[in-house]
């Protein structure tokens, strides 16, 4: 598969998947004018790796900042992560990053770790 | 016995040699044809075909070397042209003849035939045949070694060689001469005609090359010729490739400017396409906006009627909506097309949902001490707050839609129409709803759930509320709070307790069916709760534009909840502006505080006035009326001053730093009211002047406000109503 880089913008977060090294990271603030516009390719991509994934998958999302439609974004990809689980009996595991500071990104992520049945490893980091 | 048997293979090869040898099968069929031949001649009496012939044959034989057969034949053929008298005829075959015997080594014989010839050529006078003739007989003589004989045959043979200019033959008797001469051992002469021999030699060869030159001289020249055609050809055809390219060129240069001229085109056109697609989005923002304000004019429509079953009304809410929206469809056509209009239109629906959210002065006499600091990202706002207060419990609650701006609001909308139709339910019927917090949300989520049509559909909209709602009650101590999301802030004895909401929305989601948790807490006087949306704390600004934080916000309670509220708010709007700096707000903002005061608060009375930092200045005469203000006023503990007329009133004014009031006598000596209050405005123009008259005419009142006067009291005058006006100019 061809990998998906696209550009971190001051509205939009960055994103790197790359099948063959391994690496899915979302990263940065997310508030975009047009959260579907701009989430759909990425989900897309997720549900053509999720039919032919690797034997391992470690995402990380390193966001800063998202708003609520990217909550609701973010949940999609999640529901995607968790088919692979599910569907194709793959291993996967979701590292979500927050600042030792931030109670509220670890808050919206033990949220989302209780509502999909994919393990995720919380990992403070110092700064973004 | 061997000598036998050689002398045998001797004889037998002699034989072999002498008669006829094996021929090859195909020379003795061509001799057996020309046999026949002479055989069937000679019967037609044909001698001249007969020897020819019979010529043939002897030819044959000679060639195979059978001398013996071909003299035979020849002389056969010789008798024949003998007859015929064929002098020519006989002289070849003499010749022929004389040939063969030289070839057999017979030289006297062969001798004897050339002489026979040579006569005959004689007779004929052919030079040609003489010669041949004299040329045979000296080799033939040389042979029989009489070279001397040889020497002058052959001089005379080079005689007539010279009369035939024929440097061949010449040639010819030059070399046979040196032959000779070399026999006869004559050096001089030997070395004589060798050299001529080599001579004409080399001029026959040189004949022979200049021969061969001028013929590929020739095959030369044809091919030079044959190549300048070429050549021509050549530049010919360059010639009109050159045309060609030319043509070419040309071609090149006009599509390349009819490229140019496309690609003028096509900018134009997409020029055209722009601008047609802003003027779309225009046309579409502004019927939207109309839209937006039909529904918030229904809504509105609602709220004043009077309260029926919620279903109901709903349903004849969506059916005028639809009706509402397919006329409006028709109207979109005639849209206007200044984006100002969108602003200001928006401006207009920001008014209506200010005039849904509760008033001030509402919640002020509900909970004097509060604060709300509200701050819509765009003009219109997705948080909204919402209060109500039944049989003495006051529910107020700070709530945050999916979204901000115009889909937000929308969603605010929904939220406090339901909210307030759920509580004329509870209300209504007590006796099955109990008032309790987290049995609002839940009646909320299934308004929201069954009006969204939700379904759980991962494509359809995820919108719902998150919210923290309150239900205070004063008289027990309770508070009861329910949060989906989020939480309730609560300050008591200087430490702050964090109560966590649910960890869903008001709307479709997996925990749905799942109750909202109602929690229930002692609360003491001046304890002091915040409800917030999440736009403040994730407000992005700072020095490194990173989040502000929950945990910083509380922080930030904590210090400053001391202040009265209103100091608060100040300080909480001045520190988000400070953090947010020059970022953009990223959210709506909604932070209420309410500091809870619990005693009941009695309707204002007489004594509740506290005007001890206040000046008063009285302007009476009459001794009685100004005794009875005096006795009036002493519960407010304000200061008094007198004045007896006009004049003093003024100079007391002129001379006293602070006077809040004056209560101005119209009926006064010296100056009247109307003058001392004109003076008076003239010093200070902000001063209140209250003007006391008994006239009850419309000219008093007239007057008055002329010169100044802020206000005017009728006398007889009424303590409550006196007081009740005062207070309205003393706590400006």
């Amino acid at each position: 598969m061809e990998p998906l880089i696209i550009a971190a913008t001051q509205e939009t977060p960055g994103v790197n998947f790359d099948k063959d090294l391994g690496k899915f990271l979302i990263f940065g603030k997310s508030f975009p004018e047009e959260v579907k516009r701009f989430f759909d390719p990425i989900i897309y991509w997720l549900q053509e790796y999720e039919a032919n994934s690797n034997e391992e998958t470690k995402f990380e999302i390193r966001l800063e900042y998202f708003n609520s439609s990217t909550a609701t974004m973010l949940l999609e990809v999640l529901y995607t992560l968790e088919k692979i689980i599910h569907d194709r009996g793959k291993k996967v595991v979701v590292i979500w990053n927050y600042l030792e500071e931030d109670d509220d990104m670890l808050e919206v992520g033990v949220e989302y770790s209780e509502m999909i049945e994919v393990p995720f490893e919380f990992n403070v980091i110092q700064d973004y | 016995m061997n000598k036998i048997i050689r002398t045998l293979i001797i004889l037998l090869i002699f034989i072999q040699s002498g008669f006829a040898q094996n021929l090859d099968s195909e020379v003795i069929d061509e001799i057996e044809k020309y046999k026949s031949e002479v055989e069937k001649y000679k019967e037609n009496k044909n001698s001249i075909q007969q020897a020819n012939f019979l010529n043939k044959i002897a030819y044959v034989f000679w060639e195979n070397e059978l001398f013996d057969e071909a003299i035979n034949y020849f002389s056969k053929s010789l008798e024949i042209n003998q007859l015929n008298k064929n002098k020519n005829g006989i002289k070849s075959l003499y010749f022929n003849i004389g040939l063969i015997y030289s070839d057999k080594e017979d030289y006297q014989l062969a001798l004897s035939s050339f002489d026979n010839g040579l006569r005959i050529a004689q007779q004929l006078k052919q030079t040609q045949g003489i010669y041949t003739g004299l040329i045979n007989k000296a080799g033939a003589l040389k042979n029989l070694n009489q070279s001397a004989e040889a020497i002058s045959v052959l001089k005379n043979a080079l005689q007539y060689a010279q009369e035939l200019n024929n440097l061949k033959h010449i040639r010819t008797c030059y070399g046979m001469l040196a032959e000779n001469y070399e026999i006869e051992n004559d050096s001089e002469n030997t070395l004589k005609y060798f050299e001529l021999f080599a001579s004409v030699d080399k001029h026959i060869k040189l004949e022979q090359i200049k021969e061969i030159e001028k013929r590929s001289k020739q095959e030369v020249h044809t091919a030079q010729t044959d190549k300048i055609k070429t050549e021509q050809e050549l530049s010919k055809k360059s010639d009109q490739l050159v045309e060609t390219q030319q043509t070419l060129k040309e071609t090149e240069e006009i599509s390349k400017q009819q490229e140019l001229e496309l690609n003028l085109k096509e900018l134009a056109i997409r020029e055209k396409e722009a601008q047609l697609e802003n003027e779309k989005l225009i046309r579409y923002g502004v019927s939207a906006i109309f839209v937006f304000i039909l529904l918030f004019s229904m809504l509105i429509y609602r709220q004043y009627k009077a309260k029926k079953r919620v279903n109901e009304k709903l349903a004849e809410q969506n059916q005028k909506i639809n009706i509402q929206k397919e006329e409006i469809e028709k109207q979109r056509d005639l849209a206007n097309t200044q984006k100002t209009a969108i602003t200001d239109s928006i401006r207009y629906a920001k008014r209506i949902q200010s005039a849904l959210l509760p008033p001030e002065s509402y919640i002020k006499r509900n909970l004097p001490d509060h604060f709300i600091l509200y701050k819509p990202r765009d003009i219109v706002s997705g948080d909204f707050y919402w209060m109500m207060n039944k049989d003495d419990k006051i529910i107020i609650t700070a709530a945050d839609c999916t979204g901000h701006g115009v889909p937000g609001a929308f969603m605010s909308m929904l939220g406090i129409a339901f909210l307030n139709e759920i509580l004329t339910k509870i209300i209504e019927n007590k006796h099955v709803y109990s008032l309790q917090a987290n049995e609002i949300l839940n009646q909320l989520r299934t308004y929201i759930i069954e009006s969204l049509h939700q379904t759980g559909d991962p494509d359809e909209s995820k919108d719902g509320i998150d919210m923290a709602i309150c239900i205070i009650d004063p008289e027990n101590h309770k508070l009861q709070y329910a949060g989906a999301h989020n939480p309730l802030y609560l300050i008591q004895n200087n430490e702050l307790k964090i109560i966590k909401g649910d960890r869903m929305p008001v709307g479709i989601h997996k925990k749905a069916d799942v109750s909202f948790t109602n929690h229930e807490i002692d609360i003491n006087e001046n304890d002091l709760i915040y409800m917030f949306s999440d736009g403040y704390y994730d407000q992005i600004g700072g020095p490194k534009g990173r989040k502000f934080m929950s945990r910083n916000f509380q922080q930030l309670m904590l210090d400053i909840h001391k202040e009265s509220l209103p100091e608060q708010k100040k300080i909480l709007d001045k520190k988000f502006e400070d953090w947010k700096g020059k970022e953009i707000q990223l959210d709506d903002i909604l932070v209420i505080g309410v500091k809870l005061e619990l005693t009941k608060k009695t309707q204002q009375k007489d004594d509740s006035y506290d005007w001890s930092n206040k000046v008063i200045l009285i302007a009476e005469d009459t001794e009685m009326n100004y005794i009875f203000l005096v006795e009036a006023l002493k519960p407010t503990k304000v200061k008094i001053l007198r004045a007896k007329d006009g004049e003093e009133a003024v100079s007391i004014f002129k001379e006293t730093e602070k006077i809040d009031l004056i209560l101005m006598d119209i009926n006064m000596p010296k100056l009247d009211g109307f003058e001392t209050t004109k003076e008076i405005k003239k010093i200070n123009p902000n001063v209140p002047i209250i003007a006391q008259t008994a006239l009850n005419i419309e000219d008093a009142r007239e007057k008055a406000t002329e010169v100044g006067c802020d206000d005017y009291i009728l006398k007889p005058i009424r303590l409550k109503y006196l007081l009740t006006k005062l207070d309205t100019f003393l706590n400006n």
